[in-house]
């Protein structure tokens, strides 16, 4: 039988060993120490009500924005704080809320969803975590003492350049946020990983729960569109603290790269933010619809098509900016054919409804079908203005407000209300209430209308945005009076909705039980509230909703008929899986509560809050401890069990060590290098543009420093093929090749370092003296850089090599470092070739 | 890209016809940016220039690869049993990534197809 309460789940691990053991590994710890915690449900629910936390941040300050634009001439709030309020709503709404809620619900669900313990990495999860608190902290402490921000959340330079914000505005933004990319990243590496490949025995490609493919692509998407901004973040903040003048005018630079860098993340992002959405109504609908998802495959074909045609929209933004024509008509192409696959997303979710035996119209479904509306409603305005002439028209005007505000409510508040309404279960064991979730419902979808809709008038009839008051008789005022006045009421409804959320069904909520909405997917497969270790055993399911088509599955997998299903070692694990097919391959060890985590976190924070103020030694101590705790961090990895089989029962045994290109870990440094890689070639592509748009300027020839270059480039391929030395040594058996390798890259590495700066100190080509020496000077510092955290590697494996750490069976931590060596190597000799080789043959 | 990759059920497979799109989209942005910056491409509308043929040989040979791939996608399908209901659970796999990519495939194809009308039309460079 499966449990209907909690009582007889209390009962039966009385009398089972393996429920027991279970239990016990995956109790958080108490009090204080909770927050050691790394599971990902622990750190879910953290996730999910730090980012609800920063929404009421941004829906306050929309509040003072209607207050204040409420009626003409009004003089509630000046215009400079006006302009810090608005950029800080617009760059807490995108970036503290509405990809990190997103994230936060992926990792809480997900692993449930999969049958899988955790997700791959925990303690990265539970550093991206804080390391997203502590930077949404720092980026809104600065309005405390009003001086955020006041650019705009697209922060246009030069208006944000040293010259018109000299404060400390931007800098708080700029380090904020890349700070908060650093927790984006660690989370799309984990959601990609655990999705490929912690899936339960059975689940193949083509029975992924839909939502699973939509947070796939969302995590390759936040890969390829978040260096552009990373980059160009750097490029803003260098150019603030050191006067490298990437986008001065003056000097070569041109304020559109900033555009163009902005917008190849900023486009994709808000498919970003609205892909997950659309998971959330894709795994809500079939639920209330009491039907599969019609058309699965037509599903992942939008999902994955999306996410690339969203990469060719960005130029979309600047119309206006006098691209050639021929240009421009590729975007605007672009942005017609991403609209085929949102299309065919809504006709699924119609068809789904109506496959169905009827509708069940509960809370969730409510705030799903709402999200359809506004969202399509949203998306025929972004027709209009994904039309060149149209946009010439409205361009910076409310139309533009109301249009995104539309996509970003129907995409992605409504069905993060609609979500939380759904999945809450699975945290408190208690169903929200109906009477209170349509209240909300109501206030929430009518007041949107109510503030939004005028606005596509106010907008026709010439009001820009970004203005902090109006003159009256324009024609503005009743539409700005009522806009305001649906403000409020979506404000009275998210109070509703939060009442009901933290306090009342808590308190007084009707229980959950058993699967109380009827769902298909796994996470639903037990009585709620659901255990920290997701599921009793990890099963082998043969459908998409493995609920619906297997009676009695879910029963089995709670009497631990399945894999995994006790841990006599007392050790937390999982099973990692094939990535087409999803068959056992590794058990993973997966790591305890630990403070590492959130010891990195608070030091990364404390490097980027110090360097605002360029207190660069503090900055360096920071450096230290983040080091420091990463290495207490990795120093137990690779544990080798003897003898290498795990029995995951079944009759079955699963090797507990692995070494190769499949691990995780291999996968997940993969992935980082990916990610940095696309940074590096947004770095290329910013030289390119300087030198297509500066035609009258040649970028200058570095005299003199070739001999240098050459050196440079010879030592670096010399130390990688140390490394391969070390590491063919080491499969050998051969310790000695191993430390004399590693020492020999080492030492190659750092000779390569110091040649290749003086490649170009030889040339007398300084950074602050034009755009182009500025980016020549980037390609050497970016080597360095990561020269450095190379060298911090090599020298942490000669301390595992002394150790014993490093053996022939025991060689994953070599492989991973020696991937990002190679990587390394690639970068020096790309970048010499750049600097050196480039401007001479142009 | 060798025919194993496509052939066997991987998820690159099933991605090959987005990355056309991705590759011919950037060679065509690039081309245009670079063509117009050296003057290339003073072309009015109507007239032919290195900037708009470089474009359109481009969108050529991006949809010939796609029409190969959908090709590839169509054998595939049909040898995982077309539209019969699936036999077990390879086929149903096969099946599942044929009809992924060649639907991909399809899109793809229509973007490349939105991108190159308008170059009959536009002068290259204004
Ligand atoms: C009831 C809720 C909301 C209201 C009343 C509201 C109101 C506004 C208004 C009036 C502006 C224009 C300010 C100006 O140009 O002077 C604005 C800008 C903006 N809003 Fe909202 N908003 C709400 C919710 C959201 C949400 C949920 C998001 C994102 C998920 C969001 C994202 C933005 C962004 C990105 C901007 C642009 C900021 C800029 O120009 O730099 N807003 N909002
Ligand atoms: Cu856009």
């Amino acid at each position: 039988m499966t449990f209907t309460s909690t009582r007889q789940l209390e009962e039966a691990a009385r009398h089972d060993a393996g429920l027991w053991q279970l239990r016990e590994i995956w109790a958080p710890p108490k009090g204080l120490r909770r927050f050691k915690e790394i599971n990902n449900t622990v750190i879910g629910e953290l996730y999910v009500l730090t980012a609800i936390f920063f929404l009421l941040v941004g829906g306050l300050l929309a509040m003072l924005i209607r207050a204040q634009l409420a009626l003409p001439e009004n003089d509630l709030l000046s215009a400079d704080w006006y302009n810090q309020i608005f950029t800080m709503h617009g760059t807490t709404m995108m970036f503290l809320f509405a990809v990190p809620i997103m994230e936060a619900v992926a990792i809480y669900v997900l692993p449930q969803m999969l049958g899988a313990r955790d997700l791959p990495f925990p303690r990265i999860s539970a550093y991206g975590y804080w390391a997203y608190l502590l930077g949404g902290l720092m980026a809104l402490g600065s309005l405390l003492f009003k001086i955020a921000p006041a650019g705009g959340w697209f922060m246009y330079v030069p208006l944000t350049g040293p010259e018109y914000s000299p404060g400390y505005g931007p800098d708080f933004w700029l380090l904020g946020i890349g700070f908060i990319e650093v927790s984006a990243v660690a989370a799309s590496i984990e959601l990609i990983i655990g999705i490929l490949k912690f899936r339960p025995p059975g689940m193949s490609l083509d029975r992924m729960p839909i939502f699973a493919w939509y947070m796939l692509v969302f995590g390759f998407m936040i890969m390829f569109g978040f260096p552009p901004l990373v980059l160009g973040d750097i490029l803003l903040e260098v150019e603030r603290a050191f006067h490298w003048p990437f986008y001065d005018a003056g000097k070569g630079g041109d304020p559109l790269l900033w555009q163009h860098l902005f917008w190849l993340f900023g486009h994709p992002e808000v498919y970003i933010i609205f892909l997950p959405g659309a998971a959330m109504l894709s795994t809500i609908i079939p639920t209330f619809a009491r039907a599969p998802l019609a058309g699965y495959v037509w599903i992942v074909l939008a999902a994955v098509g999306t996410g690339f045609l969203s990469f060719g929209l960005w130029v979309h933004h600047m119309y206006t900016t006098g691209i050639p024509m021929m240009s421009l008509s590729f975007f605007s192409a672009a942005s017609l054919a991403v609209a085929i696959p949102s299309g065919i997303q809504v006709f699924a979710w119609i068809a789904t409804i109506w496959s169905g035996p009827g509708v069940l119209l509960k809370v969730p479904m409510l705030y799903a079908l709402g999200a359809i509306f506004i969202f399509v409603a949203g998306g025929l305005t972004g027709v209009m203005v994904a039309l060149v002439p149209v946009d010439f028209q409205v361009h910076d005007t409310y139309f533009v407000v109301a249009h995104f505000h539309y996509v970003l409510f129907g995409g992605a508040v409504m069905p993060v209300l609609a979500a939380l309404h759904y999945w809450m279960p699975l945290a408190t064991g208690k169903l929200m209430s109906e009477t209170l979730g349509r209240l909300s419902f109501a206030l929430i979808f009518v007041g949107f209308n109510v503030a939004f809709f005028p606005m596509h008038i106010t907008g026709l009839r010439g009001m820009p945005r970004r203005v902090y008051t109006y003159p009256a008789d324009l024609g503005w005022d009743w539409l700005n009076l009522v806009s305001s006045v649906g403000a409020y009421m979506v404000a009275a409804g998210m109070a509703v909705f939060l009442w009901d959320w933290l306090y009342w069904h808590r308190k007084h909520g009707r229980d959950a039980g058993y699967n109380p909405w009827n769902a298909g997917t796994l996470e639903w497969h037990t009585v709620t509230p659901s255990s920290a270790f997701s599921l009793r055993s990890v099963p082998i399911v043969s459908s998409t909703y493995p609920l619906w088509d297997e009676p009695g599955l879910a029963d089995r997998i709670d009497r631990g008929e399945f894999y995994l299903a006790d841990s006599p070692d007392m050790r937390r694990k999982t099973l990692r899986t094939g990535t087409v097919m999803g068959e056992p391959r590794e058990v993973i060890l997966l790591p305890h509560p630990s403070w590492t985590p959130l010891v990195a976190a608070v030091g990364t924070a404390s490097f980027f809050g110090l360097a605002i103020f360029k207190l660069w030694w503090l900055c360096a101590a920071a450096a230290l401890v983040v080091i420091a705790a990463g290495v207490v961090w990795m120093w137990d990895t690779e544990p080798l069990p003897e003898p290498n089989r795990y029995d995951i029962g079944r009759g079955e045994t699963c090797p507990m060590h692995v070494n190769g290109t499949e691990t995780h870990g291999f996968w997940g440094m993969a992935l980082l290098v990916l990610f940095d890689l696309a940074a590096f070639v947004s770095l290329i592509f910013s030289l390119l543009f300087l030198w297509t748009v500066n035609r009258d300027l040649s970028p200058p020839v570095p005299e003199g420093g070739l001999g240098w270059a050459s050196a440079a480039a010879g030592l670096v391929l010399v130390s990688s093929l140390a490394f391969r030395l070390a590491s063919f040594g080491n499969r050998r058996g051969l310790f000695i090749a191993l430390v004399v390798g590693l020492i020999l890259a080492l030492l190659a590495m750092i000779a390569g370092a110091g040649a290749m700066l003086q490649s170009l100190l030889v040339t007398g080509l300084l950074p602050t003296q034009s755009a182009f020496a500025a980016v020549y000077w980037m390609f050497v510092a970016w080597t360095g850089f990561h020269m450095a955290i190379s060298t911090i590697f090599v020298l942490y494996m000669l301390a595992r090599a002394a150790a014993g750490k490093v053996t022939p069976d025991r060689r994953q931590s070599l492989m991973n470092v020696e991937l990002f060596w190679h990587y390394t190597t690639g970068v020096a000799v790309a970048s010499l070739v750049i600097v050196h080789l480039w401007p001479r043959v142009i | 890209m060798p025919m194993n990759v496509i052939d066997r059920d991987s998820l690159i497979g099933m991605v090959a016809g987005p990355l056309v799109w991705t590759a011919h989209f950037l060679v065509a942005y690039i081309l245009v940016a670079v063509g117009c910056a050296f003057g290339f491409g003073t072309s009015g509308p109507g007239e032919w220039g290195a900037v708009r043929t470089a474009v359109i040989i481009a969108s050529g040979i991006a949809l010939a690869i796609i029409a190969v791939l959908i090709l590839l996608a169509w054998r595939r399908w049909t040898q995982s049993g077309g539209s019969e209901t699936p036999q077990n659970e390879r086929q149903a796999r096969h099946r599942f990534m044929a009809v992924g990519s060649l639907l991909l495939c399809f899109l793809s194809g229509v973007a490349v197809v939105y991108v190159t009308v308008p170059l009959f039309f536009l002068a290259a460079c204004q």
